[in-house]
């Protein structure tokens, strides 16, 4: 197992470097002006130039090209152009946030849309069916900023219960987790949608499967049948689909920060954006890339272990 | 993992992130929910977005000031410096300090050595973005700890208004901006009511009283200054009571939204941004006036500002925004007549209308601006043709001048010079070595913009500026259309203890009385 992950990490080098082309080239193909941005229309041409010349932007591209990739082996992902923190320290300082965010909308999503798409399988063509049918297009198609914000006029402005944005600095455990709940629960419900689905499906196919017919036969309990040859069987695609949702859940997120005022790497990238802060934008596709490819391994280890007549050797 | 190991994971792993809060009970805390992502720069002498510029009007004092609640430098006063003489050309002045202020976390007494660091650090291009308005420094010199002496090697339209309490004019203690280098930008030492305490990114900064303030503590013990991006975050938080002055919006129906709530007061204030069409007279046909009047004469500013609100908005007078040293409205501008405008362009050889290319910003306000535009031009036969791109592309485009028209929003220090110099002198037109904003190539007041910024007689100066004004008016290198206020929502909890007229800070300033209940 340990040496198949390895090897994992080793093909996604050459995945890396592309990215890192890409985003190098995409991010000085999209016209702007950091330098404008960062001192303000009303900067004077010489206040600029300078500042061109303290960022390194008056060097050719493929300098700024070789620099950027020395840099990057070096692990070092340069300073905001804008604030002059370090791109890791600043993602590090977020990722946290978002890391808590997805991985609390996953459980949301997971433990409400297991059973529903489970439960609408067992009642195929019935009205639990159709009603987590409709339910599972609704949640996938009501984006997280109409959605959250209904949450927080229901649950924050009028019934109080949770605040409107998340509180700063030290904080209790029970106040992070009230101020953690309606932005997990507008991305998990998301995730829900989706997983419903995929569980229904994957579970109508188990379903219809010789060996479930056998079992009842056997007069094993319909329950006991479920439970322990369906679902069992089910789960495995899902697991594929969470774990390859997981990279989508993370970019997802921003929208979700955005409406809930939650730092996150989401509204660090759409910050940077606005603002033409190369290293940032740089730094920050890396990592994405990064936790997709980690995201991915883990779900290939984690299938090994749901499924063990794919265990790798 | 059976279920309720899952929520038990969950339930550890949110408190890991997580430690237990202090009691805090008696504290005055004042909570500004800002619209935007982040902090920029809070230095001075390089900050540009709203959102820092408010910050550093609580950090930082000016050897003089506007008072506080006003914007405009017909209220200069004494801040830093107690008291200042002019030699009798004008060209060399003398401020005498303030004895006992404190620098911010103990860098020691503010002192005459600071203001030198201070306007040389601001007319350096290097460390400032405001360089342009200290190049005729001559020398600054520390006579001694209390006194300093500025030389001048030609006039400018303002001495005082560029040391009051704004962009350049802002005092930085010398021992924390050396020691800090380029880190001063995330922790600013200055001489203001209050201090740098933290910050996080994303999320907020936190300053406190400067207990040694030279007009007295600040009764606010705390300013938490949120960083929430989505305005209608911002409102529910704000309508919840989780901040008590929120960021606005300069639009009729949030303010008609907000001014509903219970306990809210809703203030519009200067300085305005003053909404321009720049007409790009390098691009065939709008070389030719008439044309130039046709437009301006399309353009119905009343109508427009009841689109906006009369509440936020009021119609542009001058191509200076109203208020501003000079500005005035002795030349009317164009009136509102779209049968003119037809006859106008059909004189000009175009009977079926003209077609123009507009590159134009995604942003908000600016776009929905120009798409009433494109509405109102259509009617008399002038077809704009709007390319919406992204706010930084688009001012890297109209800098190379692709664009016929060039929407404009813009804020300045409030004397005529400023906006003239940078929008109608031929010397800043874009694409020049001197580029700065000039989009429309208009070249016509050049001889009375450059007289009067170096003009000492007062009355002489205004008919300078009027004569600039009335040329530009009637050469139409631009369409002023309607101004916007900066509007916030302040809670009745929040006693401000002057009376709120503006801030060049755009922000709300918080004196030593200001307090909340």
């Amino acid at each position: 197992m340990a040496r198949y992950a390895i090897l994992k990490l080793i093909y996604s080098v050459p995945t890396l470097l592309a990215v890192l082309t890409l985003v190098f080239v995409l991010t000085r193909v999209i016209p702007g002006d950091p330098a404008l941005m960062i001192l303000g229309d009303q900067a004077s041409p010489q206040a600029i130039a300078a500042l061109h010349v303290q960022l390194g932007l008056d060097r050719p591209v493929w300098m700024q090209y070789l620099h950027f990739l020395a840099n990057v082996a070096h692990g070092d992902f340069g300073k905001s152009l804008v604030t002059g923190q370090s791109v890791v320290d600043l993602a590090a300082s977020v990722l946290p946030s978002t890391l808590e965010l997805t991985i609390a909308s996953l459980v949301v999503g997971t433990v409400i849309g297991v059973p529903l798409g489970a439960w609408a399988a067992i009642h195929r063509n019935s009205m639990p069916d159709a009603l987590v049918r409709a339910g599972s297009l609704l949640g996938l198609s009501l984006p997280a900023f109409v959605f959250g914000i209904l949450l927080l006029i229901v649950f924050s402005v009028q019934l109080g219960w949770f605040p409107v944005i998340s509180p700063t600095g030290r904080v209790s455990a029970l106040e992070n987790l009230r101020a953690l709940a309606l932005p997990a629960l507008t991305l998990g419900i998301l995730m829900a949608a989706y997983i419903a689905r995929v569980t229904r499906s994957s579970m109508l196919q188990i379903l219809g499967e010789d060996f479930i017919r056998t079992a009842r036969a056997k007069g094993v309990p319909w329950r006991m049948v479920i439970r322990r040859h369906a679902l069992r069987n089910a789960i495995i695609p899902v697991v594929t689909v969470v774990g390859l949702y997981l990279g989508v859940l993370i970019g997802n997120s921003v929208l979700t920060e955005m409406v809930f005022n939650r730092p996150g790497l989401g509204k660090l990238i759409v910050g940077a954006l606005t603002q033409r802060d190369y290293p940032v934008l740089q730094g920050l596709m890396v990592l994405y890339t990064l936790l997709i490819i980690i995201a991915n391994l883990l779900t290939d280890l984690a299938y090994g272990i749901f499924n063990p007549t794919v265990r790798l050797r | 993992m059976s279920f309720r190991t899952t929520v038990f994971a969950t339930a550890c792993l949110a408190a890991a992130f997580t430690q237990a809060q202090p009691a805090t009970a008696a504290e005055k805390v004042l909570r500004v929910g800002m619209a935007t992502g982040d902090i920029g720069k809070i230095d001075p002498h390089l900050a540009a977005g709203t959102q820092d510029k408010v910050v550093v009007g609580w950090l930082f004092n000016g050897l003089v000031r506007v008072k506080p609640g006003e914007a405009t430098p017909k209220f200069i006063e004494p801040d830093l410096a107690e008291s200042w003489t002019s030699s009798p050309d004008g060209l060399s002045w003398t401020f005498h300090l303030r004895h006992g202020v404190q620098c911010h976390q103990g860098y020691g007494e503010f002192t005459a050595e600071d203001v030198v660091y201070s306007l040389q650090r601001a007319a350096d291009p290097n460390r400032s973005a405001y360089s342009s308005d200290y190049k005729a420094i001559k020398a600054i010199t520390a006579i001694d700890k209390y006194t300093v002496q500025i030389d001048y090697s030609e006039h400018v339209p303002s001495v005082l208004g560029f040391l009051i309490n704004f962009q350049g004019g802002n005092m930085v203690c010398k021992a924390a901006a050396e020691k800090m280098g380029a880190d001063f930008t995330k922790h600013p030492i200055g001489t203001g009511p209050f201090q740098f305490k933290e910050y996080a990114p994303q999320q907020e900064l936190v300053l406190e009283a400067n207990p040694a303030y030279y007009e007295g503590r600040p009764k606010i013990d705390r300013i938490e200054y949120r960083f929430i991006p989505a305005t209608a975050a911002r409102d529910l938080a704000f309508e919840k009571g989780e901040i008590d002055i929120d960021y606005g919006q300069t639009d009729k129906t949030w303010y008609s939204r907000i001014t509903k709530l219970p306990h809210t007061k809703v203030v519009a204030v200067e300085p305005t941004e003053l909404y321009t069409v720049h007409i790009n007279e390098s691009h065939p046909p709008l070389d030719n006036l008439k044309v130039r009047q046709a437009i301006a004469y399309a353009v119905p500013r009343d109508a427009l500002v009841k689109y906006r609100g009369e509440e936020v908005t009021r119609a542009a007078k001058s191509v200076v925004p109203v208020g501003y040293l000079g500005e005035t409205d002795a030349t009317p501008l164009f009136p509102y007549d779209p049968a003119k405008a037809k006859a106008l362009l059909k004189e000009a050889g175009y009977p079926n209308g003209i077609k123009l290319k507009v590159v134009q910003t995604s942003l908000g306000t600016m776009r929905d601006t120009m798409e009433v535009l494109q509405g109102q031009l259509r009617k008399v036969g002038i077809d704009l043709d709007l390319q919406i791109v992204e706010h930084a592309t688009f001012h890297a485009q109209i800098r190379k001048d692709m664009s016929d028209l060039v929407l404009y929003a813009a804020a300045r220090y409030p004397i005529a010079d400023t906006y003239l110099s940078q929008f109608y002198d031929s010397a800043a037109t874009v694409g020049t070595p001197g580029a700065v904003a000039n989009f429309s190539h208009c070249n016509v007041a050049d001889a009375e913009i450059r007289a009067a910024r170096t003009e000492t007689d007062p009355q002489k100066q205004l008919a300078l500026w009027a004569t600039a004004q009335k040329k530009i008016i009637e050469n139409v290198c631009s369409v002023p259309v309607y101004e916007l206020f900066n509007v916030w929502a302040i809670s009745d909890r929040v006693k401000l203890g002057y009376e709120l007229h503006g801030a060049l800070s755009q922000g709300i300033p918080i004196i030593p009385a200001t307090t909340i209940e």
